[in-house]
Parts: structure tokens; sequence; C-alpha cells
């Protein structure tokens, strides 16, 4: 009820007219009125009730397509580490073994592993290809234009190299076929490498390519060896595709007996402008 | 008035219970039709059937009692009169025409009652016909639903203040009003 200081309704206004107004305006509304204005009302209920219903399972289908989906990776261990980790304690409890990754991860694989083993450079795989040798031997490179014999340093590069004497003393002969011979820095050189003694003379690690060492030497074919006996220039390119050969693979070259048989002489990569025998000789 | 049983009623209608539903509307209709009709709404039965399909929608979130629920109820009842008087093209400070409300009346009361005999005769209709919009929402508020003060100014969004201002001012120009006509008629 409307306090007493509130009632300041006109005096005229008695609770007589106040009740005829309220009888004259507040009148129930025809029954045909009344169920069509219920119908509507049961129309907006039963709306209101969808909507509530489809509030609530949107995120309940969300939150199981998240549930099983997770379970699902995390079966299958495909789930980040930590989450993978989570999830497996969580259910651990429950007799469910989940995969972990908690074990730490392989070492990453050594790229330049220093592994000379002598049968990481194939030397058979040099002989794969002899044919292959684009060049010449004696056009490989100038002999002369190098300054200096990798390893030789002026010394005789036999010695210098500690290979046999034998071997030094003749490297054009030394370990070398007879028909290869003149062509020591060829078997060093890989025949689409030739030009690059740099590629051949791998670093220790890269011997291992067998194509680099094992086509030394085999790279030629042996009638091209042949037919330039005599141009032990070609030793250049032993001088720079076996030197880092030597290190570790430069052996195989020699299996193959492949002219690359200056090993000590085959020090230097870039030395394979020189000839072994020059290179003492210029020195 | 539903009275004790009104929360149980509540609850029940804000879980779509029909029949809650209906005891809700049967209680409060006649008060919101009424409303629609001395407010001069363009279809009153339209506007009251608007007024109850948003409670339906809304009733879920209502927290309050009985008292709080009928203002609840008016507010939306005063909502959508204002709307349809706006759709209506008049301004809502424009007083309806008397002629027109009182044709409106008659058509709705399907015959004058004694009420209305009393009414018409000492100028009522007509006096209230000649307030502002405001003026005779608050006006109507207070003698038809008989709300406080404070129920009206959150039924019609004004602060007390103001809701008291235009109660004060309706009364002086219905007072004004029903001189002039006494002292016509006299």
């Amino acid at each position: 009820m409307p306090d007493a200081d509130e009632t300041d309704l006109p005096e005229d206004l008695t609770p007589e007219l106040l009740d005829d107004l309220r009888v004259a305006f507040v009148r129930a509304p025809a029954p045909d009125v009344e169920a069509v204005h219920l119908a509507a009302m049961r129309a907006a209920a039963t709306s209101r009730i969808v909507r509530l219903r489809r509030r609530l399972l949107a995120p309940a289908i969300a939150g199981s397509a998240v549930l099983f989906g997770t379970a699902g990776l995390a079966a299958a261990g495909a789930l980040p580490a930590p989450a993978q980790n989570a999830v497996a304690s969580i259910v651990s409890p429950f007799g469910i073994e989940l995969p972990r990754k908690d074990d730490p991860p392989p070492p990453p694989p050594t790229t330049a592993a220093p592994t000379t083993a002598p049968g990481a450079t194939a030397p058979g795989r040099g002989g794969e290809n002899p044919g292959a040798a684009d060049e010449a031997p004696g056009r490989q490179d100038d002999p002369g234009a190098s300054d200096a014999a990798p390893g030789l340093g002026g010394v005789n590069p036999g010695i210098g190299g500690g290979e046999p004497p034998g071997q030094v003393a003749d490297p054009g002969n030394s370990a070398n076929a007879p028909g290869q011979v003149g062509n020591p820095g060829n078997s060093g050189n890989a025949p689409g490498q030739v030009g690059s003694p740099g590629n051949s003379g791998n670093a220790p690690g890269q011997v291992g390519s067998p194509g680099n060492s094992g086509n030394a030497g085999s790279g030629r074919q042996p009638g091209q060896q042949r037919q330039r006996p005599g141009h032990g220039g070609s030793g250049n390119g032993n001088a720079g595709g076996n030197g880092n050969g030597n290190a570790g693979g430069h052996g195989n070259g020699n299996a193959d007996g492949h002219g690359s048989s200056t090993p000590s002489a085959n020090v230097r990569p870039s030395g394979g402008r020189r000839w072994l025998g020059q290179g003492g000789a210029d020195e | 008035m539903i009275g004790e049983s009104f929360p149980r009623v509540l609850a029940d209608a804000q879980s779509g219970d029909d029949v809650a539903l209906t005891t809700i509307y049967q209680d409060t209709a006649p008060l919101v039709l009424g409303f629609a009709r001395a407010r001069g709404a363009v279809d009153p039965e339209d506007v009251t059937s608007e007024v109850f399909v948003s409670v339906v929608r809304s009733i879920g979130r209502f927290e309050g009692d009985e008292a709080h629920f009928r203002s609840w109820l008016l507010a939306i009842a005063h909502h959508r009169i204002v709307d349809s008087i706006r759709r209506r093209g008049r301004h809502p400070e424009e007083p309806v025409p008397t002629d027109e409300l009182g044709q409106r009346m008659l058509l709705l009361t399907d015959g004058e009652s004694e009420a209305m005999q009393r009414l018409r005769s000492l100028g009522v209709l007509e006096a209230i016909d000649q307030l502002t919009e405001d003026q005779r929402a608050v006006l109507l508020l207070r003698a038809l639903a008989d709300l406080p003060v404070r129920q009206i100014a959150e039924v019609v969004g004004k602060p007390e203040s103001a809701v008291k201002a235009l109660l004060r001012r309706a009364t002086a120009s219905l007072r004004r009003r029903l001189d002039v006509d006494r002292g016509t008629d006299t």
C-alpha cells in the first residue's frame, strides 16, 4: 500500500471513484482473447525450453568432443609431452597406462662424424663409373700453377707425407696400377669433380663420401689413363682430391689402387693444382 | 493476488509449467489489459499478448516476491504501451483525445457500466485524457495498480523525485479539470 504521505491524489478522486476506475478499466479479457494469449504463452514457453536445451547441449557436446579427442590423442601418444604426461598421470590411478614422454630424446646425429673407417669410402664405388670421368687426366689442373705441394713444403713429397719412400719417389708409379700411374692426381678426384680438388679432398669426416675418395683414380677410365701415362701432372688432382682423404678415407682410394697412391702428398685439398713430383721440385 | 503460493507458482512457471503460467496470467492479465486500455494503447489485447509472451521468455531470470513481480510485469507493459503509442505516430506527451478514449471504452466495455457512467458524469475520463503520457502513466499506476512511488519509479524508469513531481502535476491538472467540469455543469 502507498504511504500516507504519498496518497496525494485529488480529493475529488474518492475511494469510490478509484474503485470505479479499477472496475471500468481492470477487467478480465474476453475468453477468446484469453485463449489466444495463453496459446501464445505456451508457444513462447516451448521455444524457451528448446533454447535452454540447446544452450545446455551445445557445451556438453563440445566438451565431449574435446574429451574424446584428447583421450584418443593421449592413447596414441600424440599429445605434446607435458599434456601427454599430465593425462597419463591422471588416468594412471585408474589402471590405465598411457605412454609417457619422460624419456629424453635421442641425441641428434653427428653430421661430421670423424669416423674414417676404411670402409666408409667405398673403393669399389669409384670404379663403378670409371668411364664417367669427363676430363682427361692432364686437363685437370695446371700442375705447375700451384705454388706448393700440399704438405710437401718444398720437401720431398714422399718424405713429407711420410709415405714409403718408394712411393714418394715415384709418385706416378707408386701404388698405382701400371696403366694408371700417370694419373695419380686424377684418382683423387671424382670424375665430375675433377676440376675441384677441394671436393675430392674432403675433410676427414667427409672422406666417407664414397664418390669422392672412391672415385679417386677410379673415375678415370683406364684407357684414358693410359693415354696419358706420362702426364704425371695428373697428380695434381690427387694433391687436392686426396689430400683430405688421407686423413681418413684416403686409404680407400688406395685400396682400389686408383692412383691415390700419394696419400701424404695429398694433404692439402687446394694443392690439387700441384703435381706431386713437381711440388717438391718446385719448392 | 496469488498470495502465499506465489513462490511455488513462480517456480513452476519458471520451469515452463502450463498451469502456473495460466495462474499468473489470469491473476495479472486484467491489470495489464486495463493499464493498456487506460493508457490509450491502440490495441490493448495485442499489447497484453506481447507483454505475457515477454514475461514467459524472461521469467526464468526473475527473482523477487509477488509485489516485485507485479512491478516487473507493469514495467514490461509500460514499455510495450509506449512502443504502441509511438508506432501510432503520436507524440508521447500528446494527450489522447477524449472522444477516442470514450469510444474505445465503449467498444471494450460492451456497454457502459455504472462505474463508467459515474466517471463520465464526473468528467474523470476527460480529465485523465488531458494529462500527458507520463502524468497519465504514473497516475494510473497509482490509481489502478495501487503502487507506491518507489515501485512506480521502477516501472517507468524514472527517479522517485521525478515520479513525485509527475504525480503532483497530474493531480493538480486533474483537480483543475474536475473543477472546471463541475463549474461548467453547475
